[in-house]
């Protein structure tokens, strides 16, 4: 039995009220008119009824109307036994989709492990009558979430979560915060480990430097290889300053290049607009607040740096660019070095961890997984038809209870005893 | 048998139509008059004197010897019946369905229609309020549709000395009479009974008709409840379940001793509850004036 708006038991403290119609009311007797009272004696009546309770069936019953309304209102479910297994055939699920940078890597099929996981995923949603996949790299930060999302769902309830399970993907200490009342499901996605050496490759302005890693069963062997290439296309970072600085920021944005890997999308442009750019204020002053995501990524990359004074979204040379108003001077090193950690932003490197991981056991995983729990409750939705109704229908026949018996309470009179009376008198 | 209830009766609201109805009722059975009366008998003629009715000259004898005499008769006038109607408040009972003053009234007015359709005079008296109502015993129907009438507009209310107006009433029934008194009787039974015997002892036929309603008789009462006097409007917190039977038994015991009282002293009884059919309860009653004593 489960209830969809337990806050109605409240409603029992309305118990008191018939409670007290009962002591309150009568408590003057009724005048009876009456052609003489010769006959009558009067007898001991004392001022009692304030502390006792009259009519207790009659109380009772009102008590009843009182607690089956009360109950009705809080909405009942009762789950019987054919309920529980419609309940029990239905099935609620999460799949929860590793994104990390270790799922990149080929599986033996030769399609990358985030297709194949996706795939799967989409295979269990459509196992399921309710089915959400999300995506996350870090999927133990999605778990609560997820689950929080399953205890809305009527059925039983899994977590499914896809991934090549690297070590640190899932911890004991995610499993046993879940509750119980959710299942678990863990779906390997096995990504070929590397069994040649794995190329870690780092591009800068001006070089393309690769470390070839190579693991030994007693070491890792790791070869460096430097390769100049051409200059690239640096036109996703312009320098506004005054036309005779031109060649002091030039030779800072080199700088800045043969140390930072040069910007791979276009589509993200930065200006840094310096103190001597003479349409700076105008610039200042029509700057938008950042509304784009990438560019805040950028900005809080950027929290460290010293030199920048505003950062905003402006309009030069016809595009939009995200503008850092900077107080260093033109050519300076901390404009280059601001241009250094734009670069890193805007090309964010690989962590070398990703590229050879270390999974969980599936043992460990074994261990982990359990079958969705069979329904012990039901939550109680706005268009579920509640058991209520019938405690209503209760109520509307306690209340013909009531009536009846509050009619039938005095006057007996029987004819029979009149005739009696008649005759012996006659 | 008439199969009339009492709630039928008293919704007839024309009561001489009412009084008719449970007349017919009482005549269903067929039996001899229960009021004895005196028919007009001849009983000598003498010689004519002027200022002599010449309704009663004996054209005959004027015819045969041309000579004027005039017929006498011995008693020319009927009997007399005085009903003494009680319009106190008390009989204003119950408050719902019939009461015993309309039940009253219905059964005087049904005496009273069958009196004056025997051709014997009827007369009524009453107390309202303190003012007497009082019709003198006559004939005729124009006479009885005006008593009906007079019957129909008593209200009732207050208290009356019922020992008082039956003495008046024997007073003014001149002749020997019927005197019958249609009451609940719950007033002074002393005095009553004595005046009522006197009435008795003068010659007069008299008669006492008792009308209690059903809940007097049962007292169907529950729980504790304020009892007020419908006479004296005093009031006594009573519990009613406990003095149920003590009340039953004093009640038991007044009716026992009216009826009593009156068997001795030679005065018709009855006792009428209003959930009689009224044509039944009156046969009843006749019927037991009819028979010998």
């Amino acid at each position: 039995m489960s209830w969809g708006n337990p806050w109605a038991w409240l409603g029992l403290l309305a118990l008191g009220v018939p409670v007290l119609i009962h002591l309150l009311a009568r408590r003057t007797a009724r005048i009876q008119r009456f052609p003489t009272l010769r006959f009558l004696q009067s007898s001991r009546l004392l001022p009692r009824r304030h502390t006792r309770l009259t009519d207790v069936p009659l109380l009772i019953v009102r008590l009843a109307i009182v607690a089956v309304a009360v109950a009705a209102l809080a909405r009942p479910f009762l789950l019987t036994g054919g309920r529980q297994q419609s309940l029990a055939r239905q099935l609620a699920r999460v799949i929860v989709v590793d994104t990390s940078a270790s799922m990149k890597r080929a599986t033996a099929s030769g399609t990358s492990a985030i297709e194949v996981a996706r795939a799967n995923a989409r295979e269990r949603a459509a196992e399921a009558q309710a089915s959400l996949i999300v995506e996350s790299a870090t999927p133990a930060a999605v778990l609560p979430g997820a689950a929080q999302w399953l205890s809305h769902q009527p059925g039983r309830r899994e977590l499914v979560v896809v991934s090549d399970f690297q070590l640190g993907t899932i911890e004991q200490a995610d499993i046993t915060a879940l509750t119980n009342e959710v299942g678990l499901r863990f779906d390997p996605v096995a990504a070929v480990t590397a069994s040649g050496p794995i190329d870690f490759q780092t591009r800068t302005g001006v070089a393309t430097t690769t470390a070839r890693t190579s693991l030994q069963p007693d070491r890792t062997d790791v070869e460096w290889n430097v390769q100049a290439t051409e200059r690239t296309d640096a036109s996703a970072i312009l320098q506004l300053a005054a036309p005779t600085e031109r060649v002091e920021t030039d030779a800072a944005l080199d700088a800045a290049l043969t140390l930072a890997p040069a910007p791979s999308d276009s589509a993200r442009r930065v200006a840094i607009v310096y103190q001597t750019y003479d349409r700076r204020s105008v610039l200042l002053r029509d700057a938008k607040p950042l509304t784009v995501r990438w560019m805040g990524d950028i900005a809080a990359a950027l929290a460290g740096q010293t030199t920048i004074d505003r950062i905003g979204i402006g309009s030069v040379d016809g595009g939009e660019r995200l503008l850092l108003f900077t107080s260093a001077s033109a050519g300076s090193l901390e404009s280059a070095e601001l241009m250094i950690a734009v670069l890193n932003a805007l090309t964010p490197a690989a962590a070398a961890s990703e590229l050879e991981p270390q999974t969980l056991s599936t043992e460990v995983l074994r261990r982990w997984q359990r079958v969705p729990p069979s329904v012990v409750d039901h939550p109680i939705r706005d268009d579920d038809a509640s058991d209520g109704r019938w405690l209503w229908a209760l109520v509307l026949l306690l209340l013909g209870v009531e009536t009846l018996m509050r009619r039938a309470q005095p006057k007996v009179s029987s004819a029979a005893s009149t005739e009696a009376v008649y005759d012996r008198v006659a | 048998m008439s199969t009339l209830s009492p709630a039928v009766v008293a919704a007839v609201h024309d009561l001489e139509l009412a009084a008719r109805l449970v007349v017919e009722g009482v005549r269903a059975g067929g039996h001899k008059s229960p009021f004895h009366g005196y028919s007009a008998e001849f009983q000598q003629h003498r010689p004519y004197r002027a200022g002599d009715d010449l309704k009663y000259l004996d054209w005959k004898i004027l015819a045969r010897t041309d000579r004027l005499y005039s017929r006498q008769f011995r008693e020319t006038t009927s009997m007399s019946v005085m009903i003494v109607l009680d319009a106190s408040a008390s009989m204003v009972f119950p408050d719902q369905g019939v009461s015993k003053f309309r039940y009253a009234t219905i059964v005087a007015a049904a005496l009273a229609y069958l009196i004056a359709s025997q051709g014997d005079a009827v007369g009524l008296m009453s107390t309202t309020a303190g003012a007497l109502t009082y019709i003198a015993a006559k004939g005729g129907r124009p006479h009885l549709r005006s008593l009906i009438t007079r019957l129909d507009r008593l209200e009732p209310g207050g208290s009356w000395q019922p020992e008082r107006l039956i003495a008046r009433g024997a007073e003014l029934l001149k002749r020997r009479g019927v005197l019958l008194v249609i009451s609940d009787f719950y007033d002074d039974e002393e005095p009553t009974r004595r005046e009522l015997r006197r009435v008795a002892s003068h010659g007069h036929d008299a008669g006492m008709l008792q009308i209690v309603s059903p809940d007097e008789l049962n007292f169907p009462y529950q729980g504790d409840l304020e009892f007020a006097d419908l006479e004296s409007g005093e009031r006594r917190l009573i519990d009613a379940s406990a003095v149920e039977t003590q009340y039953r038994a004093a009640m038991q015991e007044f009716l026992e001793r009216c009826r009593a009282a009156a068997r001795r002293d030679g005065i018709d009884y009855a006792l009428i509850s209003t959930d009689q059919p009224p044509d039944r309860a009156l046969r009843g009653f006749l019927l037991r004036r009819a028979a010998p004593a």
